[in-house]
């Protein structure tokens, strides 16, 4: 690490020297006039180096690269120096200043090669900011050198200086791969694979994807403007500094003076500013610094065009630019697929900057025949607000780019199969009518509930094409679903098929024959009353309730079979009444009901489920003697089928009973169970009460509260109150994550085994806290960003997960994005407890009872049984 | 501490329920049959049809590929947490191993169907499972290897 840090600063001390001395020996001993031409070339330089540079940096280990590198340059500069020594070669200096030019921006790009390189990831992101911290230091040096030495040594003699330290990183490095090896993460690339046709393949690709991409497009247009902002700004900053100082010793000294001062400013900036103002702000925030600090520096130079100007613009473009347009643009290249990251980055270097390049020379070129200051500057003003402008395009297409970016990578499960089913046309209707004519009956009933659901109309022909030569039981299915149907000529199919059904189709047919009020099947009634066969009697009976309900003797017939000692009669009974959809007080009048209650303990599982789901069906607060037997049935069955039916009898109970049996349902594991309760919550300032269970009280658990707000969420609760339960909920997990904290620091108990289960639970209620909040944002914010955000952070990919927390930190409730996204990083961290900023719980026993104290019957339970053990210790 | 709760912290702890929540574990822990073994004692035999899995409360259990009960080669040594048995309620084979209690141990069994229930009830439990059998074949693979 020292090695690195060391390494960086030799380099970075030499380029500081390599800036002071470019300039100063350009500027006044060949001209700044030329500074526009300059640009010209360089764009084309850069173009074709960059280019090579792509195409052979990976053919050979980056610190032989390195090492190639730095012989060249010592070479260039040591017959640069001879030129200007012995020779007065005029044309050395454009030379010079050219060298340097591409020489530090090839340098740049191979440091951040040579590191990710020799780090891995996580290093990498930990290391890197310390790193090029010891190159900004090495800068600083490097101008305190140049501010002192310049005067004494001679400007063009500083340039040996450079070569000297070039050459003592070529010694370095040379030093310490002798040591460790060729960089760590290095792999040879194939042979014979053509690198410059695959760089050009690169950039094409980039550019192909600046059409689809809304990011890659405006931060491509930002850069175009940045840079002729920048040269702008630059070219400016000089001809005062040429101006104002007569030597080119005191100007290399004035040089230095500033590189000490902007680096140090962006050294301070970078280790203890940067982070902490993007994290505060966001990076579309931070986005916006530099075209907003370069518009002052461009009116600062318009209204004084003197030093004090001057120095301005430089802090901008040496101190804030590093600080924080810099690592922003990196970080908005992170929300860009993969495999087009390096493209982009690609084709900004190799088309965008050198064009750029090209267009700022011309113009500078052109407009300071005017001998004007102002009309550039009025350019470069301009071209900062197109600036301004595409970095706003930018904040608003990087969230969504990360959006479209998480939706390629993760499944977000949707209730959109009908929808998605009916848009699919023909093709989906065709496939449909070939799982109906499938000979395994299951699918062909699947098939057919989804073709009545999808295709109504043109399901009937194909429904009763597939009754012919069906199974008894697959008749009876697809009957059941043409009746809600209707069709026309129905009745007459229906009385076809009942003369060549048997019993159990009959009593079908004859039930969806009442349905559709048949004048033959209600006149017929009578006669099937007496029928020997309990099924087509209690079919006569469910007719009679419907077409005659005065008719006394139906419900006598009805409480004979419900009285039956043959189990097949009960069932007929209770199937006919269940069958009814609805039964009113009318009905239970005729019901002997101390029998009926006597069915629910019957040793027939089938026989007392039947019951059960009749129950269902009877009149609010009827039954409230069954509540022990309701709770029993409840809380002894692991078949979440039972505790459903159970929860779904809990109107008959009186209201006391009634809402408490509810509540511990809204509980349950499973999600019919609670949902079945939920709807059973009929209170008519529901949403009152609801808000207030999940916002004050903190009623159940997560699911129970997951359970109501789905409720609310239907219900079309006001967006204020479902931003007030997400912030609520957001504050929750705060303190979880409080509580967390305070346990994981002390570690005298934290070896305790209920205590270490307390954590696991603590912490899978934060992930399902936080899930809740995010629930509550769907009402707010736009959900499938929403959705995506949720699977994202659930999901075990770092890079997913932490694309998913910059898209949360960017949606559009700012205040909630922070409290939710600082806790997320603690939680995404997984890492040991971090201190404490806010000392919330003063003991772990004060943390205990903040747990014990919640109205959630888990965490409660653990809480205590934590709490025991550490007082019994 | 009571039972429920130690068991509880037991399952968190192995790579099967270590998805599932602590609060659905009470459920999961409801499900499991205590089972003592002695050393010497072997859980089951390789070849043979079994309906259970188990996870080892305490106590060390070996794991060997030979049939015959006097080899005392393990391919891998089991510990408190550890689940065994689970391959073959999956894929209806014979047992792949011998399990050979090393030290008296305590173990919690499930039947066949109670998992398939679970499983069902609490999907999460897959992902488990899928941990469980890819850190397996990773073992498998690093013997496979050493062998060579």
């Amino acid at each position: 690490m020292l090695y690195f840090i060391l390494f960086f600063l030799v380099i970075g001390s030499g380029m500081a020297i390599g800036r002071g001395t470019t300039d100063a020996l350009f500027f006044k001993r060949y001209g700044i006039e030329y500074l526009p031409v300059m640009y010209i070339i360089l764009g084309c330089l850069l173009f074709l180096t960059s280019t090579f540079y792509a195409a052979f940096s990976d053919r050979l280990p980056p610190e032989k690269f390195f090492r190639i590198l730095n012989s060249i340059l010592i070479s260039l500069l040591v017959m640069a120096w001879v030129s200007m020594s012995f020779f007065n070669f005029k044309h050395i200096y454009p030379v010079y200043f050219l060298i340097y030019e591409i020489a530090s921006e090839v340098l740049l790009i191979h440091a951040a090669l040579y590191l990710a390189k020799n780090l891995d990831v996580v290093q990498a992101k930990r290391l890197t900011p310390i790193v090029l911290a010891g190159s900004q230091i090495g800068t600083i040096i490097g101008g305190l050198f140049l501010a002192l030495s310049a005067p004494h040594l001679g400007v063009q003699n500083l340039l040996l200086v450079w070569c000297m330290l070039l050459f003592l990183g070529i010694i370095m490095i040379t030093w310490h791969h002798k040591r460790t090896g060729h960089s760590l993460y290095f792999r040879h690339p194939r042979k014979h694979s053509n690198k410059m046709k695959q760089s050009m393949i690169d950039i094409s690709v980039g550019m192909k994807y600046m059409k689809k991409s809304d990011l890659v497009r405006y931060s491509s247009f930002a850069l175009f403007c940045m840079v002729i902002v920048f040269y702008i700004l630059s070219y400016t900053a000089n001809r005062i500094y040429n101006d104002t100082f007569k030597t080119e010793e005191s100007l290399t000294a004035f040089f230095g003076l500033v590189a000490v001062i902007t680096n140090s400013l962006a050294l301070v900036f970078q280790l203890f500013i940067t982070n902490r103002v993007i994290q505060r702000f966001g990076i579309k925030t931070v986005n916006l610094f530099f075209p907003f600090s370069t518009m002052i520096s461009y009116l600062f130079l318009i209204f004084s065009f003197a030093l004090p100007s001057a120095i301005v613009t430089s802090i901008n473009k040496d101190s804030i630019m590093p600080a924080f347009r810099n690592p922003v643009r990196s970080l908005f290249y992170n929300a860009l697929p993969n495999y087009i990251q390096g493209r982009a980055r690609a084709m900004s270097v190799v088309v965008v900057i050198p064009l750029a390049l090209l267009v700022c020379g011309g113009v500078l070129w052109t407009v300071q025949q005017m001998n004007n200051p102002l009309y550039f500057l009025s350019i470069g003003l301009i071209l900062t607000c197109f600036y301004a402008y595409f970095n706003l395009r930018m904040n608003k297409a990087y969230v969504l780019e990360i959006v479209s970016n998480l939706r390629n990578k993760l499944y977000i499960p949707g209730k959109h199969e009908q929808t998605a089913i009916k848009s699919g046309g023909i093709g989906i209707f065709e496939e449909l009518r070939e799982g109906v004519e499938h000979n395994d009956d299951q699918i062909c009933i699947a098939y057919a509930k989804t073709l009545a659901n999808t295709f109504p109309e043109k399901a009937v022909p194909i429904l009763i094409e597939r009754l012919q030569g069906a199974i008894s039981s697959t008749r009876n299915e697809l009957f059941q679903i043409l009746v809600p149907l209707n069709p026309e000529k129905l009745h007459g199919y229906l009385w076809q098929e009942f003369g060549t059904a048997d019993i159990h189709l009959q009593t079908t047919i004859l039930k969806q024959l009442f349905k559709l009020g048949d004048d033959r099947a209600i006149s017929g009634i009578e006669q099937k009353l007496i029928d020997p066969n309990p099924r087509l009697r209690a079919a006569a009976i469910y007719g009679s309730i419907l077409h005659r309900p005065d008719d006394i003797r139906a419900y006598e017939l009805l409480n004979a079979l419900l009285k039956s000692d043959d189990p097949g009669e009960v069932l007929s009974g209770l199937e006919t009444l269940y069958e009814l959809g609805e039964i009113d007080s009318k009905i239970t009048s005729h019901i002997e009901k101390s029998h009926f209650i006597k069915l629910l303990s019957n040793s027939n599982s089938r026989i007392w489920n039947a019951s059960l789901r009749v129950i269902s069906l009877w009149p609010s607060s009827s039954l409230p003697e069954l509540v022990q037997y309701l709770k029993n049935a409840f809380n002894t069955t692991n078949e979440p089928d039972v505790r459903s039916q159970a929860i779904r009898c809990a109107h008959v109970l009186g209201s006391d009973d009634e809402h408490d049996f509810i509540v511990a349902a809204l509980d349950d594991s499973h999600p019919l169970v609670r949902e079945d309760a939920i709807n059973l919550l009929k209170d008519e300032n529901q949403k009152e009460t609801f808000t207030s269970w999940i916002i004050d009280t903190n009623l159940g658990s997560p699911r129970t509260q997951s359970t109501i707000l789905s409720k609310l969420q239907e219900a079309g609760t006001p967006v204020h109150i479902m931003e007030n339960i997400a912030l609520a909920k957001a504050l929750d997990a705060e303190m979880i994550e409080q509580v967390i904290i305070t346990l994981k620091n002390h570690h005298e108990i934290l070896d305790l085994a209920p205590v270490e289960l307390l954590v696991y639970a603590l912490q899978e209620r934060l992930e399902q806290v936080i899930d809740l909040t995010l629930q509550a944002l769907k009402s707010i914010e736009d959900t499938t960003t929403i959705n995506l955000i949720q699977a994202g952070i659930k999901c075990s990919d770092k890079r997913i997960a932490s694309q998913s927390m910059e898209a949360l930190r960017n949606i559009e409730n700012q205040k909630l994005a922070i409290i939710l996204a600082n806790i997320m990083e603690g939680y995404l961290a997984s890492g040991p407890a971090k201190a404490q900023s806010i000392q919330t719980f003063r003991s772990a026993e004060h943390a205990l009872d903040w747990c014990s104290n919640r109205h959630d019957p888990w965490l409660k339970a653990c809480a205590n049984d934590a709490s025991r053990v550490i007082t019994q210790e | 501490m009571s039972d429920i709760f130690e068991r509880i912290l037991l399952l968190k702890k192995s790579p099967i329920f270590s998805e599932v929540t602590t609060e659905d574990l009470r459920t999961v822990a409801m499900e499991l049959d205590d089972e003592q073994y002695f050393k010497g004692d072997r859980v089951f035999e390789i070849n043979n049809y079994g309906d259970h899995m188990y996870i080892l409360q305490n106590g060390k259990v070996g794991i060997s590929l030979e049939s015959d009960p006097k080899c005392d080669k393990y391919v891998t040594i089991l510990n408190q947490g550890d689940c065994f048995g689970e391959m073959n309620l999956l894929d209806d084979q014979p047992r792949s191993a011998t399990a050979v209690v090393l030290e008296d141990a305590n173990l919690l069994s499930l039947e066949k169907s109670r998992l398939h229930g679970l499983i069902m009830h609490y999907p999460e439990l897959s992902l488990g499972i899928l941990k469980s059998l890819s850190m397996r074949l990773r073992n498998a693979n690093l013997l496979a290897k050493e062998s060579k």
